[in-house]
């Protein structure tokens, strides 16, 4: 019976000689946060996710890229934008009302102090940046914004349930943070490749304070304008930001033969050497798989050019097409881009453009645009920009790597001479080291302040404008056609009557066209009318609602749980 | 049981030698068998005297009876008595025959064994018998509808070789993680799949808290015990047993794709809704029609160019006449399975030894896939002193399976792809010299060539060893002493090679481009350790029975997986990680958990009239913060036997009736490890710095401080009847489940936070249902027959959810779970005019004008307009529930039928009612992009008007389809319609077997037991108003309806041989 005993007390202490804490047990595959923000290369991995939330293009896979600038009066996509249709519904939640990536940079600000190592300082600069990039993408989402500046924990109700800070403070914070990442960050040469820099900080800043400058100007006395406005301080700082970054000569722009240098900048695979890209994202399909290729390679990708933006372009002379004899109609895709701006052919599939070069070196030239596909183009006005035509051997099809550039120089220069117009301050010399030397590029004249032929198209923004500055915002509607910065530019501009009420339109309908596709809807000129029987608005055109649809509605769950919330005007609550 | 056997017969013989022989006497001989083989220790009387004996070893008996005796009668605890008269015989072999029903039958219950008549918890058993010679791929598969209420229902794997199931009991869930029950073999938690069927002997399923509780934490969703076979007191033979089984299988339900003329028609109809051209022009019509009448006489695909083929998308346009549904599916899959066990043993040892086989070869022609399986399984019992008995359990299970995969997109994509083949593609490419003939060559879009060069292998070991003590210091005092192991080790490679396609300049394109040629491994390790110790005592006081257990046990739990990609293999013939000479990435994820637990249970009845037990368990888990770290949960249950009182009125009718009420309270820990630690996940960026993937950390959440227990809390009422001497039996549960501190979303915060809310436990789900099992089995002369069938159904309702705004898109209180939201569909336009007249603005739906063929939408709220207005409970526009997809009245019906030696059985299972909105996959047909699209014959039931080559169809099914993906197609398709809600009710017979056993006298002479062959099958009939698709694999694959393996009807042949 001894041996029982003996038994039983072997087994229990076998039992019980497993440690004590048999239930403390803490991860073993993730830091904790308490063994982390020791050194600067922490800070860096923080940072490293966050480059994340840069766009580009979609990823292969999805079936084609979404082209920024859809879903505006120069681009558009083979749905109509229920933005500017006015078609959007109040959610109850989501809907870009999003402070996640807010949360992320302040944390991230918060604990910055704990690491040691040279790069400390660069590195909260770029957590300045993205709090910066983050808000701003929400401010131009909702306008005024409750001002965020800690990571929230549920505790924090004097945050959770604050009340929206006016627009211009907004801005104002926006700026401050950008301010300080200017200070803080480094240039170009002194750190890794494709990391942000002072630069860009300072471009983004030219960015932020030309749209807040222009917003208060053109909103002045409107639902949307802002209390005690006061855009010359805006416009005056993007002024000065660009024309630092123009000062500290680290950028020029990318020139060359002048019939191909602006199409070349947007179809390279690696920008790393390129003298105007400031930032720009990389894909790498084939050593990296399928979530670093992107689908850009699928044209004609469901997108079209608009007719009015076709139209917009000048001639080759610098005149408008109304005025010039240079130009040729737009009858056929074939004479629309002679005679005129470069940048049109640079822009634009027509008859004749390469369409794809095999790896041999054949050529194949474009002739119709694709009507059929799945992936059709609605307009008939294919892109050439950012059309890059080399198959690539690896893969046996167009490259999946082709780069998207996020920044570059030529904005800074456009965001100058607009800034300097809106002030009033604009000389010859200022329109010399910005908007002619974009000219130079492409071998287009000059724009000579005083000399400018007035174009009885000009665009109707509901309001006038100096002739230089109608000029520049054409040079910019030209230059950056497809970069994504056209929807903003209409909001900050009011530019509603160029929406409401319109369609947009693509190429004369063709017999050639209508051998492809009998089937697409047509304009009583004859005209491709993509969206003919798609808008809510007069006309059968846009419903945008210049009372409403300058802003996105707050979520409606939101305003319940938060009274101070006001809704944005003309919407429901 | 055959301990207590043999006592009696022991018992039997002694009081046999006491007996005076009388004078004149004749010598008897024979053999006593039973289904099981040569039965010893049987008792062999004269009728009417004492004289007698017992059957040795072989189950021989010899003796010597007075001439006067007419009969011999042999007797057997658990066998039906059988009477033989003599007449002028010298051999009587007798044929045994179990009983009926045995009132001792014992059922295996947590931490022991009880009485059957004493259970008063809701406990199921299924038997080994209703597992036996199935020609299925695992222990799921068998136990398939043969308990009420416990759901076994396909996974996204659907019939592929070696695919395990989805198990859930009486429809109880979490929102969190798994509710499957908590399986355990032999006492230690694994994976049933892992046992060979054959070597199972019983396995008990406990349905309410109050059986469950025992397991406190673990068992929240229900518990399976399974036993395995153990060795036997033999008296020293060993018994040999080996069954096998070839089987032969095919798909059960394949949509049979429309004939490539109607399909090219039909796709041409929906590139015209598009507002596109025709994918098959005029010429590529004529020579489909022309290959239709005389194949191979013309064309089938040209060449693009120099370097491509014009096969359209997936053959849209080509010319062939492919019938992808016997290319790609075998005429026969081949299976089989063996299972060798020997056993026995003496009264101080006994011994099973069992070796299980299994190999199934899938349905596809040129997919190779296969699984197989290997048991070892070792059981040992020794008597080591008087008070000590030590047991050790080995079981090893090894298994393998192999896939094709696809290096873009994976395993899911297979069954994907395949769908998309249209029947215009040619099998093989055109000889690109004369383009009538063919290569050898299979079109890349087949898939063919892919699937040789791109697997997914899967190989798994499973190592479970328990040593084990049991100690009786007193009599009636046991102490259990249990070490459980379990230790497994995985790896899955996935592995692309690259193959080739025929250009029609005759060079081969090899993809994938060399440098993503891909090696990947993952080795995945896990150990599961497990002390126990229990001790249980009981005793009798007159009538009053008592018994007390009370134990501890711990588990520590450990995972370590390391995966790597290894990128560019140098030589496809030698993939490895060091051949490969690409990026190379490795990974690893480790883990751990941990409980202890207390636990006790006491039973006490009452003459087996008044039955009481209570079960209490404590467990505390890591996966809790310390201060909620501890749950407790209790349980009740009391049992009444009404026929066993005097005052019971019916007594010669009903045999037994028992009343049954049971309550308790069980807790789940299935939720992940450390959420209440803050930690920073990493992982690599995807934004590519200088061509570089970075590594990056990502805050941490706010952590989940508070998180405790889920709590499933039951009552159970019950009745188990006997009536007519046992032959029919019935039982009969009623139950109220609350799922209560479900852990659910935080308070609602405003989206300021920017993070998720810590998760809470505040959600409530009560689950009321049913389950009825009734058995009736007779034996009338050498005819025995058994039919049985259970019942069972239920329905789940949310009684608390954090939801303020009642927002449909989640639970909120008062929802049916199941419930299906939709809009109440009128049928088809039919003219312009209609639309007109319609008068409905149905442009939320889609804003295009709706035309003749799309679906009309009726206005629940006359407002003129279809929309889903908040999409809140309080005003949800013109949407309302439209169906319920929760599987009702399950139903299982087995039967079987014994007649010298011919025994027959089925086994019918089915769903009573099911709403199905089947909007995905392939039930769109032509309604999709040209890449997804396909046409099945139903499909051709579409609106199309005159205008159609095929001709009007105004009453179609199907509306006008769009060649888009989906774009108009979303005027139809968008929200689930009544148009489409499916039936998914259905029966299938599910198992049919027809065998029959050699009779003893023919086999004996081979000293064989007992030899059976048998011819059985599966899944050989199905009833289903579905669309078609197979009701069991309908929610397919990841990728949709219609996207999932087919499961496989069977035909095999096997033999049991015992000896």
């Amino acid at each position: 019976m001894k041996k029982i005993l003996y038994i039983l007390v072997l087994f229990t202490s076998i039992l019980f000689s497993c440690d004590s804490d048999l239930l403390d047990l803490s991860p073993l595959d993730q830091i904790s946060d308490p063994e982390f923000w020791k050194t600067d290369n922490d800070l860096q991995l923080y940072l490293n996710g966050m480059y994340d939330n840069f766009s580009g293009w979609s990823r292969r896979g999805t079936g084609w890229s979404w082209i920024p600038d859809n879903g505006t009066d120069i681009a558009i996509y083979t749905h109509k934008s229920d933005r500017l249709d006015g078609t959007v519904n109040v959610p109850s939640s989501g809907g870009g009302w999003s402070w996640s990536k807010v949360r992320n940079a302040n944390y991230f600000l918060e604990n910055v102090h704990r690491a040691n190592g040279d790069l400390v300082d660069h590195y909260r600069g770029e957590g300045y940046f993205f709090r910066a990039w983050f808000y701003f993408d929400l401010f131009t989402q909702f306008g005024d914004l409750p001002i965020i500046d800690k990571s929230l924990t549920v505790e924090d109700e004097d945050y959770l349930y604050s009340a929206r800070a006016p627009r211009n403070e907004v801005a104002d914070f926006i700026l401050n943070d950008l301010d300080s990442a200017i200070f803080l960050m480094k240039t170009k040469d002194e750190l890794p490749p494709m990391r942000l820099n002072k630069d860009i900080a300072l471009l983004f800043k030219s960015r932020v304070a030309l749209y807040e400058g222009t917003w208060e100007k053109y909103h002045a006395g409107t639902v949307f304008g802002a209390k005690n406005a006061n855009p010359e301080k805006y416009l005056q700082q993007a002024a000065d930001a660009a024309k630092e970054l123009m000062d500290g000569g680290r950028y020029t722009l990318y020139t060359g033969d002048t019939s191909r240098a602006y199409y070349d900048l947007f179809n390279q695979i690696d920008y790393s050497g390129n003298p105007e890209v400031l930032f720009w994202k990389q894909y790498n399909y084939v050593e990296l798989g399928r979530n670093f290729g992107n689908d850009v390679w699928f044209w004609p990708n469901r997108a079209g050019i608009t007719r009015e933006q076709v139209r917009s372009y000048l001639c080759a002379d610098g005149l408008p097409i109304s005025v010039s004899p240079l130009y040729q109609g737009d009858t056929t895709l074939s004479v629309v881009t002679k005679g005129r701006d470069p940048r049109c052919i640079q822009s634009v599939m027509v008859p004749g453009d390469v369409y794809m070069i095999s790896t041999s070196g054949d050529t194949t030239f474009f002739a119709n645009p694709d009507l059929t596909d799945n992936n059709y183009c609605p307009t008939g006005y294919e892109w050439e920009k950012f059309r890059r035509p080399y198959i690539d051997p690896r893969v046996g099809s167009f490259s999946f790597d082709q780069g998207f550039i996020i920044f570059r120089y030529a904005e800074a220069l456009l965001n100058y001479a607009e800034a300097k117009a809106e002030l009033g301050t604009l000389t010859q010399a200022d329109l010399d080291i910005s908007i002619n030397l974009l000219r130079d590029r492409v071998g287009m004249p000059h724009l000579i302040l005083g000399a400018i032929t007035p174009d009885p198209n000009w665009p109707n923004y509901g309001y006038n404008l100096p002739d230089y500055l109608y000029e520049i915002r054409r040079e910019r509607q030209v230059e950056m056609l497809g970069e994504g910065r056209r929807f903003d530019d209409l909001m900050r501009w009011r530019a509603h009557n160029l929406i409401i009420g319109q369609r947009p339109h693509g190429t004369k309908y063709t017999d050639d066209l209508k051998a492809i596709n009998a089937n697409m809807p047509e304009d009583t000129e004859g005209y491709l009318d993509p969206y003919q029987d798609a808008l809510s608005g007069v006309n059968g055109g846009y419903g945008f609602d210049p009372n409403r649809d300058y802003l996105k509605p707050i979520p409606s769950n939101e305003l319940t749980l938060n009274d101070k919330l006001v809704q944005n005007p003309g919407w429901d609550k | 049981m055959k301990h207590f056997r043999r006592v009696l017969g022991i018992f039997t013989l002694g009081i046999l030698f006491l007996l005076p022989a009388k004078a004149q006497q004749r010598e008897i001989s024979g053999r006593v068998n039973s289904e099981d083989g040569y039965l010893p220790g049987v008792s062999v009387v004269v009728k009417g005297t004492t004289i007698g004996t017992i059957t040795d070893a072989d189950g021989k008996y010899h003796l010597k009876v007075p001439a006067t005796a007419d009969t011999l009668v042999f007797s057997f605890v658990g066998m039906q008595t059988v009477e033989v008269p003599i007449g002028n015989r010298q051999t009587i072999d007798v044929t045994m025959q179990k009983e009926v029903k045995s009132m001792d039958e014992v059922v295996v219950v947590g931490y022991g064994i009880q009485k059957k008549v004493n259970v008063t918890g809701a406990v199921s058993v299924a038997k080994k018998e209703d597992l036996e010679n199935r020609p299925v791929t695992n222990t799921q598969r068998a136990l398939q509808g043969l308990v009420p209420n416990l759901q076994l229902t396909t996974t996204t794997y659907g019939g592929e070789p070696g695919a395990g199931m989805n198990m859930n009991i009486r429809g109880l869930l979490s929102l969190q993680g798994s509710s499957s029950p908590y399986v355990l073999v032999d006492g230690i938690p694994m994976d049933m799949n892992n046992v060979d069927p054959d070597d199972i002997e019983s396995i008990s399923v406990l349905k309410d808290a109050a059986s469950s509780a025992i397991y406190g934490a673990r068992a929240a969703y229900g518990v399976v015990l399974i036993t395995t076979k153990s060795g036997k007191n033999e008296q020293g033979r060993a018994k040999i047993s080996y069954n096998d089984n070839f089987a032969f299988s095919q798909p059960t339900i394949i949509p049979e794709i429309a004939d490539p003329m109607s399909f090219a028609l039909a796709m041409n109809d929906a590139a015209k809704n598009a507002h596109q051209n025709p994918y098959y022009d005029q010429d590529a019509l004529n020579r489909l029609q022309q290959n239709i009448e005389h194949p191979g006489s013309a064309v089938t695909m040209y060449p693009k160019d120099d370097l491509k083929w014009n096969t359209g998308v997936m053959g849209l346009g080509c010319a062939a006449t492919t019938d992808w549904n016997d290319v790609l599916f075998k005429d026969w899959g081949f299976r089989q399975k063996h299972n060798l066990s020997i056993s026995g043993g003496t009264e101080k040892a006994n011994y099973y030894f069992s070796t299980g086989y299994y190999d199934e070869s899938g349905l596809m022609r040129y997919g190779n896939e296969y699984y197989d399986r290997l048991n070892l399984d070792a059981k040992l019992e020794a008597q080591a002193t008087k008070w000590m008995k030590l047991a050790y359990l080995v079981k090893y299970a090894t298994s393998e399976k192999d896939f094709p995969w696809d290096y873009q997109w994976g395993h899911g994509r297979i069954f994907d792809v395949i769908t998309k083949l249209k029947p215009t593609l040619p099998l093989y490419y055109p000889n690109p010299d004369n383009l009538l003939e063919f290569t050898d060559i299979f079109v890349s879009q087949s898939q063919i060539p892919r699937w040789q060069a791109q697997r997914e292998h899967r190989k798994y070991h499973q190592l479970v060893m328990s040593p084990r003590i049991i100690i009786e210091p007193l009599e009636n005092w046991q102490i259990n002493m249990e070490l459980n192991y379990r230790q497994n080790n995985d790896k899955v490679t996935y592995l692309a090679k690259q193959y080739w396609w025929l250009r029609p300049n005759k060079e081969k394109a090899y993809v994938p481009p060399r440098p993503t040629t891909r090696y990947a491994p993952s080795h995945n390790n896990n150990s599961y350790l497990s002390p126990n110790i229990y001790s249980s005592w009981f005793r009798n006081f007159g009538d009053h029975f008592f018994k007390i257990m009370i134990g501890y046990q711990q588990e520590q739990y450990k995972y370590d997986n390391i995966s790597a990609n290894a990128y560019y293999l140098l030589s496809d013939a030698v993939p490895s990680i060091s051949t490969s000479v690409g990026d190379k990435k490795v990974d690893d994820a480790m883990g751990h958990w941990a409980t202890q637990s207390y636990f006790g249970r006491i039973n006490y009845n009452f003459k087996e009239k008044y039955i009481l037990e209570i079960n209490f368990r404590a467990d505390g888990s890591s996966k809790f913060a310390p201060g909620d770290r501890w749950g407790y949960f209790p349980s009740f249950s009391g049992g009444y036997v009404i026929s066993k009182e005097s005052f019971f009125p019916v007594k010669d009718l009903v045999d037994f009736l028992k009343l049954r009420i049971s309550y308790g309270s069980l807790g789940n820990q299935n939720v992940a490890n450390y959420l209440y630690i803050p930690t920073m996940g990493t992982r690599l960026s995807n934004f590519l710095f200088n061509g570089e993937q970075l590594w990056t950390v990502t805050p941490p959440n706010l952590t989940s401080v508070n998180l405790t227990w889920e709590k499933v809390k039951t009552t159970d009422v019950g009745m188990d009847l006997r009536m007519f001497n046992n032959r029919l039996s019935t039982t009969f549960d009623w139950y109220q489940s609350y799922t209560t501190d479900l852990v659910g979303p935080g308070e609602a915060v405003p989206a300021l936070l920017g993070t998720s809310v810590p998760k809470k436990n505040n959600g409530e789900v009560r689950i009321r249902g049913w389950e009825i099992e009734i058995a009736w089995n007779d034996k009338i002369g050498d005819f025995s027959y058994g039919i049985r069938g259970v019942l069972s159904d239920y329905n789940r309702v949310v009684t608390k959810y954090n939801n303020p705004t009642k927002i449909l898109s989640t639970y909120y209180v008062g929802k049916e779970l199941g419930e299906i939201w939709g809009f109440e569909t009128a049928g088809l336009f039919q003219t312009e005019q209609e639309v007109l007249d319609w008068g409905v603005d149905q442009s939320f739906i889609r804003a295009k004008k709706y035309l003749p063929g799309d679906l009309k939408y009726v206005d629940q709220n006359d407002d003129q307009k279809i929309d889903v207005g908040d999409y809140t409970l309080d005003n949800h526009g013109d949407m309302k529930v439209i169906g319920n997809s929760t599987p009702r009245y399950q139903y299982g019906v087995s039967g079987n039928i014994g007649w010298k030696g011919i025994d027959f059985s089925f086994f019918i299972q089915g769903i009573g009612k099911r709403d199905m909105d089947i909007r995905s996959g392939t039930m769109r047909g032509p309604a999709q992009g040209k890449y997804h699209a396909t046409v099945y014959k139903e499909h051709l039931d579409y609106w199309r008007d005159d205008s159609s080559p095929l001709g009007a169809n105004p009453n179609a099914y199907f509306p006008r389809p769009y060649s888009q993906n989906p774009g108009d197609n979303n005027k139809n398709w968008r929200f689930p319609t009544t148009h489409f809600i499916q039936n998914g009710a259905y029966m299938r017979l599910k198992s049919l077997q027809l065998g029959y056993t050699l009779p003893s006298k023919w086999t004996r002479k081979a000293e064989i037991d007992k030899f059976r062959v048998y011819l059985s099958g599966e899944n050989l009939l199905t009833f289903t108003k579905l669309l078609f698709y197979d009701p069991e694999t309908i929610y397919g694959n990841w990728w949709g309806a219609g996207k999932a393996y087919p499961l496989s009807k069977v035909i095999s042949v096997g033999v049991n041989l015992n000896f």
